[in-house]
C-alpha cells in the first residue's frame, strides 16, 4: 500500500535516490533557490490583511493636532538644552515637561559595565526618563509603550528631536482623553539599544551581568506593544518602518500591517528599507518583480544580520510586539508635517488600546517583499526545504550507496569466479582493469564489514581508516575549535592588555590566528602511522555525518531566522555537497579554494563588504575592501558585545555550528580518496 | 353599569364582539399579553454594534408598550462602561449620536457572563431555579405572543455565545417545541441578525412561529456604519433598517408583518433577508406588527351600555350553589383553545 511501508517500494526509492543523487541534488538546489527568489512575485505571495478583529484599524477618527502646544517654543527650549549639555540626555528638562503635562514621571539610572575589559572595569552611567499615563477607568493591568531614543548632536544617526517634541504633544493630547484601557508609557532612552535594554530589564526585574538596570521607581502592567519613534524635525517625505529585532525576531505581522494601514489613511508614503511599493499592476511586470525582489532581499539581509534595526528590537525578546517608525527627511520634497505623524501614532495607539489579548492572530514568521505583500512561513518553507534537500539526498546516497556496493560485489564476485575459468579470451587490458576495480571493491567491502562489525561489537579491534570511530578525532577537534572560538574573546581580551594592543585589534588578530590554525588542523589530526600526507578517514561516513549535521543546523536556524538560514544555505550547500577527496590535484585545489571561499572568516568578510556597500558608494574596489576590513574588526567586536549585552546568539551560532561544520568538510578535502 | 370596558383579558368578553368585523380583525391574534426576549450573544469592544442592536430593539418594543417586566434583556457585555468608550455610560446606535439607547431606564436582566446558552434555554423553557426573581423569568402563558430577537456572530447552524459556546439551530428548535408543549406561547416572532442567520430557523418544527433572518445560509450579515468618534461599527444593516421601519410604527399602527418582511432589500442589506411563514397559521399580510412589537391593549370607548355576564362569578360560586348547566358550559369554553394541544389521556 504505502510507498514507504512496502520494503520493495522503499528499496526502489532508495535505489532511485542513490542512482540519480547528483542530478537530484542539482535539481533540488536550482528549483529551491529559484522558487525562493520567485516568492517576491505577487503570483506567489499574498496580500497582507489584519487578522486581529479587535484592532479596528483606522475606524476611529484621528483628532490629534498640536493645538495649544507651541511646537516651536518647545523645540527651541529642547535645542537650547541640547547645546547646554552636549551628548547628555536633557533629563531634568524632560522630567519637568512630563510633570507639567501631569503624568507620573520617573528617572532611571543605570550603569553599563563593558565586557572584554573594554573600559578596564569602569562603569558608564546612563539615564532614561519615562512617564506613565494611567488609564482613568481601569486598573493598571496592561501598558503600551511609546519610546524614542535620545540622540546627541554628535550622533550621525537620524535626529530624534522631532519625536521628542511629538511625544510631548501626544502625551498632552492623550492625557485629556477618557478612552484609554491601558496605561501608556512615554519613554526616552539614552545610549540607543543599551538604554532600552536597561529599561526593559529594570521593568521586568531582571538582573544582568553587564547592564545594571538599577531600580525602576514606577511601573505599570505587562507591556502589550511598543512603538519606537525616530522622527527628525521639519518636513518629512515618508515613513520607513523598521521591524527586525535581535536575532532576527520580527513583530507580529498585525502590528506591521496596522502601522502601514494608518500611514496610508493619513496619506503618508510608507516604505520598507526605504523601498516604496510598486503600483498595483506594475508588480506583475519584470521591473516590478525586480523591485520587490530587491526589497525582499534587503529585508532578509537585515534580518540575517541578527541585529536590531532600532530600539524596537529589544522588546521582542520579552514577547512584546514592537516596531520603529522612522521619518525620512528630504529637504525639498518633504510635505508631511509633524502633526500628521502624530495622527498616525494616535491611530496606532487607539487600535492598540482596543486590544483584548496579546498579538497572536497573525504571523510571527514571515518575509516582506513590499509593505502590502507578505510571504508566510508556510510559503517559504517548501522552497527552503528543497534548497536544503541536496545535503540530505547526498547523505542518504553515501550511506546506502556504500552498503549496496558490497552487496552487489558479493553477487558479482561469484559470477566472476565462474566466468574467469570459462572465458580465457578476455584481453589482458580489460582483465587488469577488472582486477583493479575488484581490488578496490574488495577493500571497500572489508571496510564496510568492519563498520558493521564495529557497530555490532564495540570491543572489536580498532582499524585505522574506517568506521565511525575513525571519524571521532576529526569531529572532536572541530568541536574543540568551535569551543576555542567561543571562549577565545575573553582570553584574548585579557591578554591584549599585556601586549599593549587595543582590544579590537587584539580580538581581531586573535581570531585570524585561530582561523589560520584551524586551516592547518587536518595536519594536526593526521595519524602518525599513516604513510602519506593524506588523512585516512572513512570520508564517506564523515561527509554523511557532516551533511546531516549541516542540515540539522540549517533547519533549526530556519525556524528562528529564516533569512540567515537561507543565505548560509545558498552559499554552503553546493560546495559541501560537491567536496570529496580526489587524486586529481587540480580538482583538489579547486575544491579547497571553494571551501576557503565559504569558510566562516571569508563569509564574515563578505558580509562586511556588503554592509559597507549599503552604507555608501565606492568607486574603487580597494578602498571598499580596506574599509570593509576595518568594519569587519569593529563588527566582530560589536557582535561579541551584543552577545554579552543583549543575548545575541549570532556569535555562538558561528562558533558552535558554522565553524565546526565547515572544518569537517575542510578535513574531507584532505582525506585519502578511496 | 359599565361605561368603558377593557377588552383584552377575558375570552368571554371576546365572544361579545365577534359580530363586529374590524374588531374581529383586531382580535385575530387571540393573544392577551406580549413578551420579548432580546439577546445579544457576543461580547468585546469590537462587537459594540451587537449591543447597540439589541438595545435599539429594546427601546422600540418598550416604546410600543411592552413593559420591562415583560422583557428579558440579555446583554453579554457592558459597552457603556467599557474603558475604551469615549462617551462613558452611553451606547449609541447612530453616528449622529441622537439617541442614547442605554438611557436611564434600561433594565438588563442577564448581563455579562450570565448570558449563556443554558440560561437562554432555561429562560425560554421556564426551567429556572426556584430562587430566580420574577424579573428574570419569562412568565408567559398560552396567550402570550413572544418576540425573540437575537444578534451576535453566527455560522451555518449556530449562534456563538460569548467567546466560549454556541447554540445550535436544533437546540433552539427543541427549546421552542418544549415551550409549545408547556403552553408557554401563543405565537412567536423570531428575528435574528447574524451571519448565515437563515440557518437558525430552518430546524423549527413547532406551530405558530414566524421567523425572519438577516441573511441566507452562506451569506454574511454586514454592519451598517462606523461612528468615527467612538471608533467602532455602531449598528448592523438589517437591524438598522428594521429600526427605521419600527420608528414609524405607533401603538395604534396598522402596519403588517408582511410590510416588515420587505424591510432591507438586498441593495440595502447586501444580504438577503429571509422569512419563514409555513409554521404560522395566520396570513402575515393580516398580522399587524404590534402583535409582536407592542403590547397594545385595545381600549375602545362605547357610547351604548352593554350588559355582561359576570364570568368570574361562575368560578366563585360553590359547587352546590351553582347551576350545573352553567358549570358545564364554561368548562367547554375554557378548553376550546387547549384542544389543539397534544394532551395525554
Amino acid at each position: 500500500m504505502g510507498l514507504l511501508s512496502n520494503p520493495k517500494q522503499r528499496q526502489k526509492i532508495i535505489d532511485a535516490v542513490s542512482k540519480y543523487n547528483n542530478k537530484l541534488c542539482v535539481l533540488c538546489y536550482v528549483v529551491g533557490v529559484g522558487w525562493f527568489l520567485a516568492l517576491a512575485s505577487p503570483y506567489l505571495n499574498a496580500q497582507t490583511y489584519i487578522s486581529e478583529n479587535a484592532l479596528l484599524p483606522g475606524v476611529v477618527g484621528n483628532e490629534f493636532h498640536f493645538a495649544d502646544f507651541e511646537v516651536d517654543a518647545v523645540l527651541k527650549e529642547l535645542e537650547g538644552e541640547l547645546q547646554k549639555d552636549k551628548g547628555k540626555l536633557p533629563r531634568d528638562w524632560l522630567y519637568r515637561q512630563f510633570r507639567m503635562i501631569g503624568l507620573d514621571t520617573y528617572m532611571q539610572n543605570y550603569s553599563i559595565k563593558y565586557p572584554l575589559h573594554i573600559t578596564r572595569g569602569q562603569t558608564v552611567p546612563g539615564q532614561n526618563v519615562y512617564a506613565i499615563l494611567r488609564a482613568r477607568r481601569t486598573a493598571s493591568t496592561e501598558a503600551i509603550v511609546m519610546s524614542t531614543p535620545f540622540r546627541p548632536k554628535s550622533s550621525d544617526l537620524t535626529k530624534t528631536t522631532g519625536s521628542i517634541v511629538l511625544m510631548l504633544g501626544l502625551a498632552r493630547h492623550f492625557r485629556k482623553q477618557p478612552y484609554w484601557s491601558k496605561d501608556i508609557i512615554f519613554l526616552v532612552t539614552d545610549h540607543e539599544q543599551i538604554g532600552m535594554q536597561a529599561w526593559l530589564n529594570g521593568y521586568h526585574l531582571l538582573e544582568a551581568d553587564y547592564i545594571k538596570p538599577g531600580e525602576l521607581p514606577g511601573r505599570s502592567g505587562p507591556i502589550q506593544a511598543a512603538i519606537n519613534l525616530e522622527l527628525p524635525i521639519g518636513f518629512l517625505k515618508s515613513f520607513d518602518l523598521k521591524i527586525q529585532g535581535l536575532n532576527g525576531q520580527l513583530p507580529n505581522l498585525d502590528l506591521f500591517n496596522l502601522a502601514v494601514r494608518l500611514c496610508k489613511k493619513e496619506g503618508a508614503d510608507v516604505t520598507l528599507h526605504q523601498q516604496i511599493n510598486v503600483n498595483g499592476n506594475e508588480a506583475f511586470t519584470l521591473d516590478g518583480f525586480q523591485h520587490t525582489l530587491k526589497t525582499m532581499l534587503k529585508m532578509m539581509w537585515s534580518q540575517a544580520m541578527g541585529l536590531p534595526t532600532g530600539n524596537h528590537g529589544m522588546f521582542h525578546q520579552y514577547h512584546i510586539e514592537a516596531l520603529t517608525i522612522q521619518g525620512i527627511h528630504k529637504k525639498k520634497s518633504g510635505n508631511i508635517q509633524l502633526d500628521i505623524a502624530g495622527r498616525i501614532v494616535e491611530g496606532i495607539f487607539r487600535s492598540l488600546n482596543n486590544l483584548l489579548e496579546r498579538f497572536h492572530q497573525s504571523f510571527f514568521f514571515y518575509i516582506l517583499p513590499a509593505t502590502n505583500r507578505y510571504v508566510s512561513i508556510g510559503m517559504y518553507m517548501p522552497p527552503f526545504g528543497l534548497l536544503c534537500a541536496p545535503g540530505l539526498i547526498k547523505a542518504i546516497a553515501l550511506w546506502v550507496g556504500a552498503g549496496k556496493e558490497t552487496n552487489k560485489k558479493e553477487v558479482k564476485g561469484d559470477k566472476e569466479e565462474k566466468t574467469e575459468s570459462g572465458k580465457e579470451e578476455i584481453t589482458s587490458e580489460t582483465y587488469d582493469q577488472d582486477r583493479e576495480k575488484k581490488e578496490e571493491k574488495t577493500d571497500h567491502q572489508e571496510a564496510e564489514e568492519e563498520i558493521n562489525s564495529e557497530e555490532e561489537d564495540e570491543e572489536e579491534t580498532f582499524h585505522p581508516g574506517s568506521g565511525i570511530l575513525s571519524t571521532v578525532p576529526l569531529l572532536f577537534s572541530s568541536t574543540l575549535m568551535g569551543l576555542l572560538c567561543s571562549m577565545g574573546p575573553d582570553l584574548l581580551a585579557s591578554m591584549s592588555g599585556s601586549f599593549r594592543m587595543n582590544i579590537e585589534d587584539g580580538i581581531f588578530y586573535g581570531f585570524l590566528a585561530l582561523f589560520t590554525a584551524s586551516l592547518i588542523f587536518p595536519r594536526m589530526v593526521r595519524r602518525k602511522t599513516s604513510k602519506g600526507k593524506k588523512l585516512q578517514f572513512d570520508w564517506q561516513l564523515l561527509k554523511c555525518i557532516g551533511l546531516i549535521f549541516q542540515s540539522l543546523v540549517l533547519f533549526s536556524l530556519a525556524l528562528m531566522n529564516i533569512s540567515l538560514a537561507f543565505f548560509l544555505g545558498v552559499v554552503i550547500i553546493p560546495i559541501t555537497v560537491i567536496v570529496h577527496p580526489t587524486s586529481n590535484r587540480l580538482l583538489l585545489w579547486f575544491q579547497k579554494l571553494l571551501l576557503l571561499l565559504v569558510s566562516p572568516a571569508v563569509l564574515v568578510y563578505l558580509t562586511a563588504v556588503v554592509g559597507t556597500l549599503q552604507e555608501e558608494k565606492f568607486t574603487h574596489l580597494t578602498t571598499l575592501l580596506s574599509k570593509s576590513w576595518s568594519n569587519l574588526s569593529r563588527g566582530l567586536l560589536l557582535t561579541l558585545v551584543d552577545r554579552d549585552f543583549f543575548g545575541s546568539w549570532m556569535f555562538s551560532v558561528f562558533s558552535f555550528s558554522v565553524l565546526p561544520n565547515w572544518l569537517i568538510f575542510w578535513g574531507i578535502a584532505f582525506c585519502e580518496p578511496t | 353599569m359599565i361605561f368603558a370596558i377593557l377588552l383584552s383579558l377575558s375570552t368571554s368578553v371576546l365572544t361579545v364582539n365577534t359580530a363586529d368585523p374590524p374588531v374581529e380583525e383586531f382580535f385575530a391574534s387571540n393573544h392577551t399579553n406580549n413578551w420579548a426576549v432580546l439577546v445579544d450573544a457576543s461580547r468585546f469592544w469590537f462587537n459594540y454594534r451587537h449591543v447597540a442592536n439589541v438595545l435599539s430593539i429594546y427601546r422600540s418594543v418598550k416604546r410600543l408598550g411592552i413593559p420591562d417586566s415583560h422583557i428579558i434583556l440579555m446583554v453579554a457585555d457592558d459597552m457603556a462602561c467599557n474603558p475604551r468608550n469615549p462617551r462613558p455610560a452611553t451606547v449609541f446606535n447612530n453616528a449622529n449620536q441622537n439617541i442614547n439607547v442605554y438611557g436611564d431606564d434600561v433594565e438588563v436582566d442577564y448581563r455579562g457572563y450570565e448570558v449563556t446558552v443554558e440560561n437562554f434555554i432555561r429562560v425560554l423553557t421556564g426551567r429556572l431555579p426556584p430562587s430566580t426573581p420574577r424579573s428574570k423569568r419569562l412568565l408567559s402563558d398560552e396567550r402570550s405572543n413572544i418576540l425573540v430577537y437575537m444578534t451576535g456572530h453566527g455560522g451555518d447552524g449556530f449562534l456563538k455565545f460569548q467567546d466560549s459556546e454556541e447554540i445550535s439551530n436544533v437546540e433552539l428548535a427543541d427549546a421552542f417545541q418544549q415551550m409549545w408543549q408547556k403552553r408557554r406561547y401563543h405565537e412567536i416572532f423570531f428575528m435574528i441578525d447574524t451571519c448565515q442567520a437563515e440557518s437558525m430557523f430552518q430546524k423549527f418544527y413547532s406551530p405558530n412561529i414566524l421567523a425572519v433572518a438577516s441573511s441566507k445560509v452562506g451569506e454574511d450579515s454586514l454592519s451598517h456604519h462606523v461612528d468615527p468618534a467612538i471608533g467602532v461599527y455602531v449598528i448592523d444593516r438589517y437591524t438598522y433598517y428594521a429600526l427605521e421601519f419600527l420608528e414609524n410604527v405607533q401603538p395604534g399602527s396598522k402596519k403588517t408583518m408582511d410590510q416588515f418582511f420587505k424591510v432591507c432589500p438586498k441593495f440595502q442589506c447586501q444580504s438577503t433577508v429571509s422569512v419563514r411563514t409555513d409554521l404560522f397559521q395566520r396570513d402575515p399580510k393580516k398580522t399587524i406588527i404590534t402583535d409582536f412589537f407592542g403590547s397594545v391593549r385595545n381600549v375602545e370607548l362605547l357610547t351604548e351600555t352593554l350588559n355582561l355576564q359576570d364570568s368570574t362569578a361562575e368560578f366563585s360560586c360553590s359547587k352546590d350553589k351553582c347551576p350545573e348547566e352553567k358549570l358545564q358550559k364554561t368548562s367547554v369554553q375554557l378548553l376550546s383553545y387547549a384542544k389543539q394541544f397534544p394532551m395525554p389521556n
